[in-house]
């Protein structure tokens, strides 16, 4: 027989569980069925593995799959390669307001970032002009850049964080034994944050393979085939291919499964595993001397002006003139400042902003009432034991767009297409799954005697949870839901895929719910000239990544622990 | 015997916080010497000059008749043990002990002689291959102790080495550590606040508290004739009564507070004509003698005695004080049990 309290905690789980099975499981499930489904002449579905064969007939599929591979492979590499010596040098300068800004990239849209370096690399308007007059978006490594500068603060975020947790008497004892610099990098840091750098390359993996957004906005400014990868081509297929596209998407999204389910169950062993040990890896050369400052603050500068320079291009956009914004050659600093792009952009752009903040909103607290019980029972109860946070991973770790099309089914069957509602329901999918496992991490650190206490006090597992648990956790809460409001503000592929207008600004009756992610990447290239309004309207869109980072910038490299949370 | 440890005019403070103050202290080749103080006292702060973790505001290390206070910790001459061992968790037994010789570069072969040396001194063969881990805490504290003596340091420097340990293993460790010592003939400082330990252990035994040194010496000078209030009630067995609870002994009267050791005082069921009368409010045995607990004029006193003579909880008994084993107290000093001079202070 079950105790009563486990009985409550298991309740506590049930919401979350429900919802990932239907939101999260059910898809999958449902893509595999569609794979076997195609139109024949007369419209009428027969079944048959046509999908299979006709996909792989599909035009440029060899260049897709070499993209693909190209951004799962070579992004999580370049990360790692510079988070490691990046995160080394945070550590070694120790200058809290360093990590806030290196962040800043990981933190925006999607979209917003790539729109930066659309704007950025263009060879005759944008700063590209100064360094080499080539467009580099003829070429799929234009998206490994943009890939990079997206992810590499996450990954150095993810090493940061491991690096900081090692314990002082550790690096007392490695002191005593004269080991420094370098060498005690590769022999003592390295090896003891593993998990860390394991569960930072395989994050940035699924980054990678994954890749989006930045496709989406490149299109506008690329040879078709140049830079998309099978992500971005099932979602056009079902975009343009009717129903035909989507049995065809579907197969491609089930490879997608399959192969991101390989990933996932190296991310959950990954991230669930105690401590890890193998072989040593012995370095010939290991300079045992610490990086003099200098040269620590030289390649930190290096790595800012890398990750700043398409903000500053950015902003110095925002405000120039339209004759400024296309005089060849560009003009870097504006000579006439002009708030005309902003006052264009909140007027033009008002319904989709609006879309956003609603549904951001309205995600981030249906997360919090979903995830937050949640994660506390798993946490403190060990609901479900390790299969349920496996399960919460698994889901992480499966690209956005295999939801897609049955969910667009799913929206359609209770009206809530083109809706904000639509998306409120639809967005916890992506979001719901990190914010539990950084809350799940959060409450892992939380004293154990509290609920003990409460529980001697006579409350139940409810009453101490809401009255203790919940009163205590502030900080920790408000960083997750400002997180996952960033996710849900920075969403691209729902809003696509589940929204064709923007708000018809009646409030009474609301219609429409594009969001200011479409606004900023699908203007891009299809309107000529308003790019100030475009550089204004992705300014704008920063806002609440800034606030984010500026809250929580003091307990930022907590929520990222990895390793050694669960035993 | 020269000296093989010095500290000179040392002061280290954290912010505000004055942490370590000492004019002088010097250690003999040899000597097992003990910190002894209650936490915030200074100790490790003392400890971590020495091993070159901190480096004091003021003055100088020395080591060996060389000034080490500018050199890092690795230079030194010495090893330390931490009070968590800190052992690589993701490196063997072998190579945890081996650390500090391979950044030093010795050849493989001579590290391997050495490193086989030390486990068998610290009883740990067959343990090399195994991760910390799969240690019990006794094994790791003699891997942290191997790796910390595999240089050959002039120091062996162990910063509460014995307190992550249960009550029996502390006792085998505590010889252990003695032997060692001997047997390697090595200086070693070993930081504590277990008075016992201290006593147990320490060739000398300097107290600490609030950051200043408030006596050095053997553990018979310490136990027997503290200097201060803080000596005597730190080392414990000792019962301190106010000067106003008690009756005229016929000594000076101008101290605040009189000590008599727990062994110093006896009991009798015979009052004879004693005026110090205390009631019995409980007996512990500890299996080779008693602990008796008593009221006595408003407050409680210990007396450790051998045999009870027929005592129970609830009887009145009479108490008998060694009066040339008493110490008296004033301004938190000792002073001396009779008066010297007629212009005492008022």
């Amino acid at each position: 027989m079950k105790s009563p309290n486990k009985r409550q905690a298991t309740i506590l789980v049930l919401p979350a569980l429900i919802y990932l099975l239907i939101f999260g499981i059910y898809p999958m499930l449902q893509n595999f069925v569609l794979t076997f489904q195609s139109p024949d002449i007369n419209g009428s579905i027969v079944w048959g593995i046509s999908n299979y064969i006709n996909a792989f007939k599909i035009y440029g599929l060899t260049q897709i799959f070499y993209n693909t591979f190209l951004y799962t492979l070579a992004v999580p590499l370049v990360d790692i390669l510079l988070a490691i010596p990046l995160a080394t040098f945070l550590k070694r300068l120790n200058k809290p307001y360093l990590l806030p800004i290196v962040l800043l990239s990981s933190f925006i849209p999607l979209v917003t970032g790539a729109v930066m370096w659309v704007f950025m690399l263009n060879p005759t308007n944008g700063f590209m002009y100064y360094i080499a007059k080539v467009d580099l978006f003829t070429s799929p490594w234009s998206i490994v850049l943009i890939d990079i500068w997206t992810s590499l603060p996450l990954a150095t975020l993810i090493i940061y964080s491991g690096l900081k947790a090692i314990p002082p008497h550790i690096e007392e004892a490695a002191h005593m034994d004269g080991l420094i610099g370098t060498r005690k990098l590769l022999q003592v840091d390295l090896p003891y944050i593993k998990p860390s750098l394991l569960s930072a390359t395989v994050l940035m993996v699924i980054f990678g393979s994954f890749t989006f957004d930045p496709i989406y906005v490149a299109l506008s400014s690329s040879s078709p085939f140049a830079i998309m990868d099978i992500s971005y081509l099932a979602y056009s297929l079902y975009e343009t291919g009717g129903i035909i596209g989507q049995g065809q998407a579907a197969v491609l999204m089930t490879i997608m499964t399959v192969v991101s389910t390989g990933i996932a169950i190296l991310f959950v062993r990954l991230s669930l595993r105690e401590s890890a040990r193998s072989r040593k890896i012995r370095f010939k050369f290991m300079p045992n001397r610490e990086i003099p400052r200098k040269v620590a603050w030289f390649f930190v500068l290096l790595y800012l002006a890398f990750i700043l320079l398409p903000f500053s291009w950015l902003v110095l956009e925002s405000f120039k003139t339209l004759s400024e914004i296309i005089s060849i050659p560009p003009v870097i600093i504006p000579s006439v400042v002009t708030l005309a792009g902003y006052f264009r952009s909140i007027t033009v752009g008002q319904p989709y902003f609006i879309s956003s903040l609603i549904v951001s909103l309205g995600t981030a607290f249906l997360v919090f009432f979903i995830g937050a019980p949640a994660a506390y029972s798993i946490s403190r109860h060990r609901t479900g034991g390790l299969k349920f946070i496996s399960l919460i991973l698994f889901v992480y770790s499966l690209p956005t767009v295999i939801f897609m099309i049955p969910m667009i089914g799913i929206i359609k069957s209770v009206g809530l297409l083109n809706s904000w509602l639509g998306l409120i329901i639809s967005y916890p999918v992506f979001v719901m799954p990190i914010t539990i496992w950084m809350l799940y991490n959060f409450y892992s650190t939380f004293p154990k005697h509290l609920d003990e206490a409460a529980n001697m006090d006579g409350m139940s597992v409810y009453g101490s949870f809401y009255r203790v648990i919940l009163r205590l956790s502030g900080d920790g809460i408000s960083v997750t839901l400002l997180y996952a409001f960033i996710i849900a503000w920075g969403a691209l592929i729902f809003p696509l895929a589940f929204a064709y207008t923007p708000f018809n600004m009646n409030f009474l009756f609301p219609s429409g719910a594009q969001t200011v992610t479409i606004f900023i990447g699908g203007t891009i290239g299809h309107e000529a000239f308003n790019y100030g309004e475009l550089s204004a309207a992705s300014v704008i869109s920063l806002i609440p990544s800034i606030l984010l980072i500026y809250f929580a910038r003091k307990r930022i490299d907590k929520l990222w622990r990895v390793g050694g949370t669960v035993g | 015997m020269s000296s093989q440890f010095e500290m000179h005019n040392i002061r280290k403070t954290f912010g505000k916080f004055l942490a370590l103050s000492l004019d002088n202290l010097e250690f003999d080749q040899k000597t097992y010497a003990v910190i002894l103080g209650p936490s915030g006292s200074g100790k490790t702060t003392l400890l971590r000059i020495a091993a070159g973790l901190e480096s004091p505001d003021t003055g100088s290390v020395v080591i060996g008749g060389k000034d080490v206070t500018a050199l890092p910790s690795w230079k030194r001459s010495v090893g330390l043990v931490f009070q968590n061992y800190a052992l690589y968790p993701h490196l063997t037994v072998y190579e945890n002990i081996a650390m500090p010789m391979t950044v030093a570069r010795y050849t493989n072969d001579y590290i391997k002689t050495h490193v086989h040396e030390l486990l068998d001194v610290m009883e740990l063969e067959g343990q090399e291959n195994k991760y910390p881990k799969q240690l019990s805490g006794g094994q790791q504290q003699r891997v942290a102790l191997a790796r910390a003596l595999i240089k050959k340091p002039a120091i062996l420097l162990m910063d509460e080495p014995l307190s992550n340990l249960d009550a029996r293993v502390r006792i085998d460790l505590r010889d252990y550590l003695k032997e060692t010592q001997r047997k390697l003939g090595i200086t070693a400082i070993h930081v504590t606040h277990d008075q016992e330990e201290a006593m147990a252990l320490g060739d000398q035994i300097v107290i600490l508290n609030k950051a200043l040194v408030i006596q050095s010496g053997t553990p018979g000078e310490i136990y027997s004739k503290p200097k201060t209030l803080f000596a005597a009630s730190f080392l414990g067995g000792i019962n301190l009564i106010s000067s106003e609870l008690l009756p005229d002994l016929g000594i000076r009267k101008d101290f605040d507070a009189l000590g008599v050791r727990i062994q110093d005082i006896s009991l009798s069921m015979e009052k004879g004509n004693t005026d110090l009368i205390g009631k019995v409010i409980n007996i512990q045995y500890l299996g080779y003698q008693y602990i008796v607990t008593l009221e006595f004029a408003g407050t409680r006193l210990r007396v450790r005695t051998d045999n009870l003579n027929g005592i129970t909880e609830n009887s009145e008994v009479g108490l008998f004080i060694d009066m040339t084993k008493i110490m008296l107290f004033r301004d938190g000093n000792r002073i001396p049990i009779e008066e010297e001079g007629l212009e005492s202070p008022a």
